[in-house]
Order: structure tokens, then sequence, then C-alpha cells
């Protein structure tokens, strides 16, 4: 493991993954997909090893990696670049949805399959390089980059009405980005008032900002904040989200909820609070009062919807109010349990994304408001939904247990009552998940349709194999967190 | 190496049936009954040996000093917190460990015959060992954490198993309604762990006795961990469920909802009851509450007509009598009590099952009657069940039973509400029980012909547990309490213990010869009446208003906040865009396009660059 070369490694390779994808026929775009994303996969945790299995977080630090390349040295601007024990869950996982996102059969191989699988491989480029850049003027790049291909697969393979929803996440993504650029432009400057040197380095800025009255911040602090609420999203900023999960193809839902969501995790904890401790800990009340409505307001959305994606959206929300719960927290213990369900919730929304579109595949016209009862038809499936629904759920033994489990007990002693607020949010999920899994799988007696161009076989060898390794992660790390605790 | 053998056996078990399920189902193929249900039995058998010598070795060790432990590996280390899967093994646990494993053995032998019809037989030998798994983790885990891991775990076995014929909506619905009454309780576990941690710093369960808490705090804690127990061994407030519950198959409402599962409340508080003991706040509630839900679940119990009902209502009722033992400071004899209920309670279930088996699914005690001819071994294995509830000496029941009265009366905790709440429950528990024992066995034959004549004694493999519970519900109290807490010690009192007891067992036979005066000759058919209505009045607060909730944070937070904040934005956007005109090419997608080949070319540039010279 060569230092710099693991860094430009993580980003170069995704990015000749898109010029093979246009010299790959079209026929064999799926199979290419795959190939090319488990290939990353498998070398970017090759590369990333020593940081993942480490065994302390001492001994972690001794691989954290940094290169910074002087891009226009005049304005200060350079590439910087970090892989450190945070990051390096974040690229993992990142190829990790790539592979599941692929692995999706769909209208998406059948219409401009080499713009799709360009794009997906662009996306895990774009956000590698925001999971890993520690400048902001790079990571500003690679956050706008990321947003490009995701709005052109919600209107190019979009359900319904797609013109609406790509309008509407526009919109309030552009508006996050808008602010976030307006604050790190502000920041730069002041920086450059004061020091005379221009830099986006994060590294000189918390120097700078630590100097600073909190109060005076509050404004760029707000900018950060919107963009990253925006993207996650916190309640009342979900305003986008509905509409675009729905619409969108599979892959991109899953996108969408499984990384797109933790580039509001990684921006709040690599930006927003070591730039701002202070004006964060002003504004803590709300922060952690937010936090525990969005749990529970996006939980009461989820029970009531009838669509299994939308309520896979609500639910998606509300337990990414925990891991915001756990940020707000202010506290390093709570900050890294942040980060384990952050992976755990990346692995379950995959997952049941995943399965829930092997679901639609062999009933077209799924709704909740009545039981389906295909739980027999499809014993091997249905098992694996439900696993899935547990780790959901947040069961003992599962990943998002020990990320919920420890996020709440180091927010406790900053807020009782927001708390036991988000606690509720542990019982209304098992409200709505239990009806998503009880009116596909439960019920009436079902009978295989008979319609032809519709799978009518359990789930296939290989997505059973892909399901399979993503669930064992989740019992594996929820016996073992401990190799996702090593601090941030 | 036992400890983890104990709870490793069950999860072997399931492992084994479940993968059977799942091949054998994939492959349109029936599993055969018996390899299954032996594999699983076997399983408990081997666990129920090995708790045994467990339970040998701890006898042999100095009473002080009466602990086995194993670590298995950490659990979860973040700051201050570690926690360790560990499993101990105390005279506590091992009261616990010898009923699961013991009448667990029993059950999963009786399921063989019972559910030898069932198409997913695999299935359900695979749920029962799974739950068998989770209780033993809850009695054996070391931490908070870890008796959390099997709480919610024995919940999810039970909404398994409820639900078990998941083509029938409401079974699923009621095994959906315990999960949910079940994780309200969780909650309170959770912040009851929460504080915990806060304020003593551990969540071991011997560390956390020690900590130094103050009053305030041990008072909140102890409320907390009591209304998970409520949650879980369905106490008022969350006893609904168990009603519920029984639609699962009768062996799970034995094992489960009688024996097993309802009295994890009562091994917690017992665990803890240090704390527990340390507030009187704490002591009286837990009191109370038990003697309502004693007396509450009795006078259900009256005038329900379906014979599992009768059984679950009174599984509450019994409940109850030990939360009040342990709410009057007797911890060991509410553990007594958990013990010899689990002997006699599994065993009127099953006997119940049998009934049931033999009329072919029927379960409306009035249309039964006469059955005691029929089914001998049933009848006789009943009676014992029923002499016991009942508390007629020299059963099991008596010796629980009346040393829960006598603590009402004596302990320094108790006073004479509870005492009262308790006698008249027991005297409708005579009441009840004696108005099913002869409906269903003495009287004429109220159902058809035909099934009367059908109903026949059911096989080897479900008489036998019958017999052995039967013993045991006869002798399993002869030997007292098995297990020595504190705070329990009856203060020197001037009331006889023998009093007490007199006064029981005439209130016990008052109570059954009122419903013998009332139910021997007249068998006018009563319909299940919801006495207290307290399943409608939930439906409607909880059930309805987080629908109107729900529908009311759609309809108005979202189109009222959440769209104004896009619509603000779309504001925003548009004079922003108006602000930046000058770089504005003509639509939107082109300015992305421009953004995207900069930043591709960019990065391109730096790295495919920096691969090829390597000269940064």
């Amino acid at each position: 493991m060569e230092t710099s070369s693991s860094l430009s490694f993580l980003l170069t390779l995704p990015l000749i993954g898109v010029l093979i994808a246009w010299v790959m026929p079209k026929a064999v775009q799926r199979l290419y997909a795959i190939f090319g994303s488990a290939l990353i996969l498998a070398l970017t945790v090759y590369e990333t090893s020593g940081l993942l299995f480490a065994k302390s977080a001492d001994l972690a630090k001794t691989f954290v990696v940094d290169q910074k390349l002087s891009w226009v040295p005049e304005i200060g601007f350079s590439l910087s670049l970090r892989l450190d024990s945070v990051s390096a869950w974040f690229v993992v996982l990142n190829t990790l949805v790539a592979l599941v996102a692929f692995s999706l059969r769909g209208v998406w191989y059948r219409k401009y399959p080499r713009l799709f699988t360009s794009f997906g491989f662009f996306l895990v480029f774009a956000l590698n390089a925001a999971f890993l850049s520690t400048d902001l003027i790079t990571f500003y790049l690679a956050y706008e980059a990321v947003f490009i291909p995701m709005i052109f697969m919600v209107g190019i393979w979009g359900e319904n009405q797609k013109a609406a929803s790509v309008l509407r996440f526009f919109i309030m993504s552009f508006l996050g980005s808008i602010l976030m650029l307006v604050s790190i432009f502000y920041l730069v400057y002041l920086n450059h008032e004061a020091s005379g040197v221009y830099s986006a380095q994060i590294t000189d800025l918390i120097h700078f900002t630590a100097t600073q009255d909190p109060v005076k911040l509050c404004w760029p602090f707000m900018g950060f904040f919107a963009a990253f609420a925006i993207k996650v999203p916190l309640v009342p900023f979900h305003g986008w989200l509905k509409d675009v999960y729905t619409n969108a193809p599979m892959p991109g839902t899953i996108w969408m909820s499984g990384i797109l969501s933790k580039l509001g995790v990684i921006g709040m904890i690599r930006f927003v609070l070591p730039l701002f401790p202070q004006t964060a800990a002003m504004h803590q009340g709300w922060l952690v009062t937010l936090a525990a409505i969005s749990i529970v307001y996006a939980a009461l959305l989820a029970i009531r919807s009838n669509d299994g994606k939308s309520l896979l959206a609500y639910s998606s929300i509300s337990h990414l109010g925990f891991v915001m719960l756990g940020i707000f927290s202010l506290k390093s213990n709570g900050i890294t349990a942040a980060i384990l369900l952050s992976v755990g919730h990346t692995l379950v929304s995959a997952l049941l994304f995943f399965l829930y579109h092997q679901v639609e595949e062999r009933q077209a016209e799924l709704n909740l408001e009545s039981p389906h009862g295909l739980a027999p038809l499809y014993p091997v499936l249905f098992v694996s939904l439900f696993v899935s629904v547990l780790a959901s759920v947040s069961l003992p033994g599962t990943l998002n247990f020990g990320g919920e489990f420890l996020v709440l007990l180091n927010a406790y002693p900053v807020s009782a009552l927001c708390t036991i607020l988000s606690g509720l949010g542990v019982i209304l999920g098992a409200v709505y998940m239990l009806k998503f899994y009880q009116q596909l799988g439960l019920g009436s007696d079902a009978q295989k349709p008979t319609s032809s161009g519709v799978i009518t076989k359990d789930i296939g060898a290989y997505d059973l194999v892909l399901v399979l390794m993503l669930l064992s992660v989740i019992v594996y790390g929820g016996l073992q967190p401990a190799m996702f605790l090593k601090g941030n | 190496m036992n400890n983890t053998l104990i709870i490793l056996l069950p999860l072997l078990g399931f492992f084994i049936n479940g993968v059977w399920h799942l091949i054998a189902s994939s492959k349109g193929k029936k599993v055969s009954p018996f390899a299954s249900g032996t594999i699983a039995t076997l399983a408990m058998a081997g666990s129920f040996a090995l708790a045994l010598t467990q339970f040998l070795k701890l006898r042999a060790m100095p009473v002080e000093s009466r602990l086995i432990e194993e670590t298995l590996f950490q659990w979860m280390k973040l700051g201050g917190l570690s926690v360790d899967f560990a499993l101990r093994f105390d005279s506590l646990s091992a009261v616990f460990t010898l009923v699961i494993t013991g009448v667990g053995t029993l059950i999963h032998l009786y399921s063989v015959g019972y559910m030898s019809d069932e198409e997913n037989i695999a299935k359900y030998f695979s749920y029962l060992n799974f739950f068998c798994f989770m209780m033993l983790n809850l009695v054996l885990g070391a931490t908070l954490p870890h008796v959390f891991l099997g709480w919610e775990g024995v919940g999810l076995a039970s909404y398994l198993l409820i639900g078990f014929w998941y083509k029938e909506m409401p079974n699923v619905l009621a095994g959906q309604k315990a999960f949910i009454m079940n994780r309200i309780g969780d909650l309170g576990f959770l912040i009851a762990m929460f504080i915990g941690f806060k304020f003593a710093g551990t969540l071991d369960l011997l560390e956390i006795q020690k900590a130094v808490l103050s009053p305030h705090v041990v008072t909140v804690f102890g409320l907390l961990i009591f209304f998970a127990c409520t949650g879980k061994s369905a106490q008022i407030p969350l006893f609904t469920w168990l009603p519920d519950a029984m639609a699962g198959p009768t062996p799970v409402s034995a094992l489960i909802h009688a024996a097993t599962m309802v009295t994890s409340g009562i091994y917690l508080l017992a665990r803890l009851n240090p704390i527990i003991a340390a507030s009187d706040i704490v002591l009286s509630t837990i009191a109370i509450v038990g003697g309502l839900t004693a007396l509450v679940a009795a006078i259900i119990a009256c005038f329900q007509s379906d014979l599992k009902k009768v059984l679950a209502y009174s599984t509450v009722s019994q409940l109850g009598f030990m939360f009040m033992a342990c709410g009057v400071g007797a911890f060991q004899v509410g553990v007594f009590h958990v013990m010899t209920h689990a002997f006699f309670k599994a065993l009127l279930f099953l006997a119940a099952g049998s009934v049931i088996h033999a009329l072919h699914g029927e379960q409306n005690i009035f249309e039964m009657g006469g059955l005691r001819k029929k089914l001998p071994l049933t009848f006789i294995t009943f009676t014992a069940g029923w002499a016991a509830i009942l508390g007629l000496p020299p059963f099991s029941g008596f010796f629980s039973k009346d040393e829960i009265i006598y603590e009402t009366l004596v302990s320094h905790h108790g006073n004479k509400i509870i005492f009262g709440l308790a006698i008249i429950s027991a005297a409708l528990t005579a009441f009840y029980m004696t108005r099913l024992y002869l409906l269903v066995f003495f009287g004429n034959a109220r159902m058809d012909k035909k099934k009367f004549d059908h109903a026949h004694e059911s096989p080897w493999v479900m008489g036998a547990p019958l017999a052995v519970l039967a013993t045991l519900s006869l002798v399993g109290g002869w030997f007292g309490a098995p297990v020595s807490l504190d705070h329990g010690a009856a203060e020197v009192s001037e009331i006889s213990p023998h009093l007490i007891m007199f006064v029981s067992v005439v209130i016990a036979t008052l109570g059954a010869g009122l419903a013998f005066f009332k139910y021997s000759k007249n068998t006018k058919v009563e319909k299940t009446t919801d006495v207290f209505g307290i399943d409608r009045i939930y439906g409607v607060a909880f059930g309805r208003g987080l629908q109107k909730l729900s529908s009311g944070a759609a309809k108005y937070v979202e189109e009222w906040v959440v769209q104004r904040i896009i619509q603000v934005s779309a504001a925003l956007v548009d004079l922003s865009g108006n602000m930046i005109k000058v770089l504005q090419v003509g639509s939107a997608q082109a300015y992305l396009m421009m953004i995207v080949l900069a930043v591709v070319a960019i990065f391109a540039w730096f790295f495919l660059g920096a691969g090829i010279y390597g000269n940064f």
C-alpha cells in the first residue's frame, strides 16, 4: 500500500470504468457493471484494509493517507485528500452500493445502457472524491458533480411524474449548494483578511474559525447546515425526497438513500462540526430537537404510506434522524456511533430497496393496502426480506441496533427529552416495517402470476449471494461493532 | 463451556430446521414431523442436561460464591461503555434455565404429536428452538444490553409463533399487536439503560447493583424497568396483547405465553432486586399494579367462553400475583411462583390442547362437556393443574400462592389493600377455573354427537409430557423456593402462617363452591363479555389516534410547512439565477453539463497525470 497511489487509485479506477463502459457492447453492460464494480470493491477493500481491520484506533491512525496537490497556488486552491478510518468506510460503502445498484435488472439496461453504466461509475468517482476531500473547493466540486448523473437518472429512466420531481430535487439541492458555496467563499475571504493567505484547506480554516466569535460565524454555519440538512434530509427540508425516491429508477433510489444521504452525514462530521464547534454548541438545543422531530415525523408519514417505495423512503429519513442525533450530541462517542449507524443504514436501505425491487419484478401491482400473501411462493426471497426488516427495526444483534443504541446512549445526557422522543421512533419503526412485510408476504393465498415476462422463480443465485454478503456484514457488525467504532 | 453450550444447542437446532425448511419448501417437498421434531427436542433435552450439570456444580459451591461465568467475546466498546457477551449461571438463572429447558423439552415433545399434520413443521420447530435460544440469553446474559437482546429476541419469536398460521390475517395482526405492545415496554428498558449508564457508568448487572445512586435516580430507573416488565409480562397497562396471542398454536401458548417468556419481567425485577427494593415508590407501584392486574384479569376470565382465553387471562392474573410478591419485597416468593406456575399452567394449556385436538379445533367451552370419560388422561392431569392453581394442599400452587398471600400481609412493604386484592383474586381464580373445569369435563356433552364419538385420547408423545407436568404440579412446591434473595425475609409476625393457609384454602373452596353451584347443573350458554372494554379503548386511543396523527402530519404539516419551504427555495433559486444570468447559457442542463465536464477534466488531468508521470 503505497501512500499516495492508493488515493489516486480510488479516483482513477471508477473513471476508467466510465471510459470502458463506452466501448463495451450494449448487451453486456450489466455484466460489465457488476464485474467492474465488484473488482473496484475488492481493490478498495484491499487498499483500505489497514484502516478497516486495524485492531485499535491508534493502529488505524498509522494507515491514514494524506495527499495534497497544488492546483491554483496563486489563489490557494489545492486538491487535498485524506483517507482515514471514517472515509475508508464511506468509500467502501460507496462501491458496495454501486454493486447493488448495478445488479438490478430493469429498463436502464434496455434503454441507453451505456449511459447508465457510465453514470454509475461516474457517481462512484464523484462520491469517492467527496468523501476523501479535505479541501472545501474540492469537496464542493465533487458534491456538485454527484448531483448531475442523479438528475439525469431520474429524467431518463424515471417513472411517472419525473419532470416535477426532478425540478424539486434540483431546486432544493441547488439552493443548498449555493448557500454552501457562498459560505465557503465567505470563510476563505475572512481567512484571507486575517492571515493574508488564500486557502480552502479545512485545517487552515479550522485554525481560523477557532479564533473567531461564534456568533459572527452563525451565517456561514447556517449555509453549510442548510446544504447538508437538505442532502440528508432532515425534516422539514425533505420536501424533495418522496417524489424523487419514488419516481427515480430503483438503482437511483438505492444510490440516493444508501450513499448520497451520507454526503450530508460526512459534511456535518468533516466540515460543520470542526469549523463551527462553538456555534454548533450554541445551537445544539434546536439541532437535537430537529433530529428527534425528523425521526418521529418521518415515521408517522411512513405509517400511512401505501406504496412500498415511499414507505422505505420515509423510513430512511427516520433512521437518518438517529444518525443526525448522534452527530448533534457533539461528543466524539456520539459521532462515532453515528458513523456506525450510517454504515448500518447504508447496508439496510440498499438491501431493502434491492429486495423490494425483486418483489416488484414478481408482482407488478403492489400496494400495501391489502395483504398479498407472497411469502410462501418465494420463501428464500421473503426470509431475506424479513431479516432485512428486522435489521431495519434495529433488533439487537444487528449493526443497526449497535448504532441506534449507542447514539441514544450518548444523546441521553445531552437531552433526555429528545432521546425519549427519538425512542418513540423505535416503536413506530416496528409499526410500519411490520406492515410493510406483512402486507407483501403474509395473509391471503396468492397465486403465481401467469402472464409472460414476469419472473415466477424464487430469488436467483447471484442475487442471493449478494444479499447474503450484505446480511452477513450486518449480523457480524451487530456482534462485533468494534470494527466500525474506531473513532473519527 | 457448558453455559455456552446451553444456548448453542437450541441455536443449532434453529439453524438445522430453518435451513431444512427453506430447502424443502423451495423444492416443494414436505419435512417429516418426526425427524424435525426429534432434532428440536434433542437440542432442548441436551440443553436441559447441561443445565442440570451446571446446577449440580453450582450446588457444590459455597453459597456466597455460587456463580459460573463465561465470557464469549467483547460486544460493544465505546468511550466508557464496555459490554461483554458473557453468560452467568447463578442460582436465579439456574431456576429459570431449568424451567425453560425442562418445560421446553416437554413442550417440544408434545408438539411432535400436536403439530403432526402441520405443513411447515420444520419452520415451527426452528422458531421454537429460536425462542429458547433467546430466552436463555435473557436469563443468562451478564449485562443489561445482553438481557435486552434476549428480551427483544423472545418478542420476535413470539411474533413469529403467534402469527404462525400466517394465511389468516387476524393471526398475523395478533402477532403484530404483541410485538408492538412489547416494544412500547422496551422503550422503558432502553431509557432505563441510558439512565443507568449515565449515573452508574456501567451496564453490567452485578456492577450496576453496587453503584451508589441517588434515591431519585433509583426511583426513575426502577419505574422504567417495571414499565418494560408490564409489556413483556402482560400487566396493566400493556396486558391486552396476551389474550390475542392465543391465536398461536397451543404448545406455543403453553411455552411462551404461560411458562417462560411472560415471566421475564419477574426475572428482571428479581435480578435487579437491590435497586428495585431501594425505592418504596417503585415497590408499592409494582405491588398495586400487580394486585390490580390480578383482580382485573381474574374478573375478565370469569366472562370468557373460549378455553384458551380463560387460561390466557388466568396467566395475566397469576403474573399479577408474582408482581405482588415482588412489590412487597418477597422476590424469591415471586420466583417460586414462577416455577410452580410454569408447571401447572403449562400443564393446563397442554391439557387444553389435548381437548382441542380431540375435538378438532373446538375452543368454545359451551360446546364441550362430559369429556372426562372420553379423555381420561387429559382429565386426570387437568385435575392436577386445576387443584394446583386453586392452591389446594398439597399441590404446588398451594405453597407458592399461599406464601404470596402471607407476604402481602406480613412483609413490611405489604398492607391490607394488597392483601385484599390477593384474596379476592384468589377466590375469583377458584371460581373461573372450576367453571372451566366443570364445563369441559362434566355434565352432558353439548357438541354434536359425531364430534363427541370421534373424540379420542392423544398419542403418547402428548400424554407423556402431560403426566410429567402433572407430577411436577403436585410435588413442585414441596421443597420451597429454590433461590433466596434479600428483602423477602418475612418479619417475625403475630399473624400465624397457618391462619393464612387456612384462610386461603377456605377462600379457594368458596370460589370453587360458587362455581359448582352455578355450573354443575345449569349450562346455559354464555357469550364472551368484554367486561372493561379496555381493548376497545386502546383501539380508539392508539390505533385510530396514530392514524389521525399520521394523516394529520401528511395533510397539514406537509402541505403548509414543507411545501412552503420548497416554494421559498424556488423563489431564492430564481433570484440567484437572475443575479448570475451572465453565466447562463440557456438551460439548466447545459449549465450543469459545463460543471461536470470541467470537474472530469480537472480530476482526470490530475490523477492520470499523477499516475503516469508521478512527478507531484
